[in-house]
């Protein structure tokens, strides 16, 4: 398995497009603010895209007009993303494209809205919009947003639904179902994350410190990352090996000895015909949760020595939860591309741990990179990409 | 792309009337009331938790896991359901638009799509990877490929369920009248009548209009349903649309 990455691009708190992360992961500067978002007023830090505020689909669109959506749209604006999607299509036919997107709320902040202003058990009409009250809608917006016709699919198995897309893409590349996969993952803030997440009583209402011995749980963010994927041919990146797995555990709490979290790691190596020696660094899942950061980091210590470097970019980003699957997986794209190990933000006094944890971002040659994702329900997937020769 | 030859080692259904794939063959009586699962397989403790969407979903794979003959913490997963669990959603929506604090942390837990594949995991001890999905209109045609794939790519049986449930009343213009679910376990070719093939073709197609008429209803109000001549086995071809352009044939 090598699926080739053609093109990519993300946008988050910190930014927008490729450009902007790689510069702020280099120097350091997070996207987190304090909470401002509208009609929330939990005292946390959170990762807000302020261009979504007033962004506009336009009246052809008009329809599909939501914050996810909004992200999407302006995600592929980034980076020639778009384009290249429909240089694809202009070669290959809009129907031979697939879109697989992970998310896991998708547009349900319209929803929310909605609810404001029910009426006799009724959402007004205006509010109605058969496109939007559903998990599906963003895929099916970006797929009518970019003309492409081929099948599509959301993924959603909460904070891995956007890892689990390039699985998914490969099997489709490999079955010869498409030619292209646009793949992607798109989460926005909305008042039942936010109040969801805090009513589980994880949210921190100090910077997310992951890895840090004074961790006090996530800040929640938004995010969206789009990657074209080609059987073959020239790109920016090649996807070798996926794991996936459940914990079998427990709905909101992972397996307290990080079995999944060590299978789907295994499993992505032994896809990519690697050790463990040859992975160069790893994007952690690294939530700055309590009990994701213990176990994901016992999961490591039984795989991976000190010559892996491994950090968690959630202090840039924030937990971008169904997009932090592909967002870090772009990130750690953008450090094997660039030549860096980004560090942990906010991390001061690190927990003992078995790995080299990177606390600063520092040069560094690198060959392979992994990224790990962990979601709610035991919900596992790792990635390992290389370089195109 | 190439045909993907499967076989049908197991089936399961639950849905207004019927609670076992023998009363779905059945006549089930016109107002057929639908009765909440209880599915034995959730230990109790995590059964008093589980929504009824779960419940369904559970339900029906452990009926075709029992029906395969298979051990079903053995098996990767696919969960498709097109709208997921609307009646949390619900819920927390109104939670947030009246007093946020009192949104519960339990039904924000369970309202991730991916729930019942975590109960089912978690009920059956099941490390295997688990897909949750919904491709709305399409979701059962869609979940169904990528279950056939997934069976191909690694040579092992796959369970497929596909499921959901009724919307609730500020959702009702995209209305499920009749809750439903299915489940079917796939494995390799076994060269026997419970052989299917699946091919997809680059053209449009309508959905085959289902052959058994006490059902039309639930097959065109419910996206899981969409599974029913499949699972039914009526006459093949099946044509299950995948796309505005492109559409999955079963034979």
């Amino acid at each position: 398995m090598t699926a080739v990455l053609q093109n990519y691009t993300l946008v988050s708190a910190v930014g927008c497009g490729r450009r902007t992360h790689s510069e702020a992961l280099q120097a350091g500067r997070s996207g987190l603010r304090r909470n401002d978002f509208p009609g929330c007023t939990l005292d946390t830090w959170i990762g807000r895209v302020p261009e979504l505020d007033h962004y506009a689909l336009g009246d052809d669109h008009v329809q599909w007009q939501s914050r996810n959506n909004a992200l999407a749209a302006l995600t592929l604006e980034q980076d020639g993303l778009r384009e290249s999607v429909q240089q694809a299509a202009d070669m290959l036919g809009a129907d031979r494209i697939g879109v697989v997107l992970g998310t896991s709320t998708s547009s349900i902040g319209e929803t929310e809205e909605a609810y404001q202003h029910l009426q006799d058990e009724q959402m007004p009409a205006d509010h109605r919009r058969r496109e939007i009250h559903h998990l599906h809608s963003t895929t099916d917006f970006v797929a009518h947003w970019l003309d492409i016709s081929g099948p599509t699919m959301t993924i959603s198995t909460a904070c891995s639904s956007s890892a689990k897309v390039f699985a998914t893409a490969d099997r489709w590349l490999e079955s010869g179902l498409v030619d292209a996969v646009l793949v992607g993952g798109v989460d926005t803030l909305c008042l039942t994350v936010l109040y969801g997440f805090n009513s589980l009583e994880l949210v921190s209402d100090d910077l997310c410190r992951p890895f840090d011995q004074r961790r006090k749980g996530i800040n929640i963010g938004e995010a969206g990352g789009f990657a074209l994927l080609r059987r073959e041919g020239s790109g920016l990146a090649r996807l070798l090996g996926y794991g996936e797995s459940s914990d079998a555990y427990h709905m909101s709490h992972p397996h307290p000895e990080g079995r999944g979290a060590r299978q789907c790691m295994s499993q992505a190596l032994k896809r990519a015909s690697l050790n463990a020696r040859d992975i160069d660094y790893i994007n952690l899942h690294g939530t700055a949760s309590k009990a994701n950061d213990a176990i994901e980091a016992a999961a490591l210590g039984t795989l991976f020595s000190e010559s892996t470097a491994a950090s968690s970019t959630k202090g840039w980003t924030g937990h971008t939860l169904g997009a932090a699957g592909i967002v870090e997986a772009l990130l750690a794209l953008e450090a094997l591309r660039g030549g860096f190990v980004p560090g942990t933000l906010n991390l001061e006094q690190p927990d003992e741990l078995a790995f080299a944890i990177a606390r600063e971002t520092r040069p560094k040659e690198l060959a392979y990179v992994m990224t790990n994702s962990f979601g709610f329900g035991g919900n596992n997937a790792s990635l390992v990409f290389g370089k195109c020769s | 792309m190439n045909a993907i030859r499967l076989s049908i080692l197991g089936t399961g259904a639950y849905g207004p009337g019927f609670t076992t794939m023998d009363e779905l063959r059945a006549d089930p009586p016109a107002d057929a009331q639908f009765l909440p699962p209880r599915p034995e397989r959730i230990p109790p403790r995590e059964r008093r938790r589980a929504p009824l969407l779960v419940k369904l979903a559970v339900e029906v794979a452990d009926q075709a896991c029992a029906a395969a003959k298979i051990e079903p913490g053995l098996l990767p997963s696919i969960f498709a359901s097109a709208l997921g669990d609307t009646d949390i959603i619900d819920n927390m929506c109104r939670a947030v638009a009246t007093n946020p604090a009192m949104l519960s942390p339990t039904k924000f837990h369970n309202s991730v799509h991916n729930a019942a594949a975590g109960y089912w995991s978690i009920s059956t001890e099941g490390t295997e990877p688990a897909n949750s999905l919904s491709s709305l209109g399409y979701t059962a045609s869609t979940g169904l490929l990528e279950a056939g794939m997934i069976c191909t790519q690694d040579s092992r049986p796959v369970l497929l369920v596909v499921f959901d449930r009724t919307t609730p009343a500020p959702m009702r213009f995209q209305e499920i009248t009749d809750s439903f679910a299915a489940a079917i376990v796939l494995g390799p070719p076994r060269g026997d009548d419970s052989d299917i093939e699946l091919s997809v073709h680059d053209e449009p197609a309508d959905w085959t209009a289902l052959k058994d008429e006490r059902l039309n209803t639930l097959y065109a109000n419910n996206p899981a349903a969409r599974i029913l001549p499949l699972l039914l086995g009526e006459d093949r071809p099946v044509q299950m649309p995948l796309s505005a352009h492109r559409t999955l044939i079963v034979q």
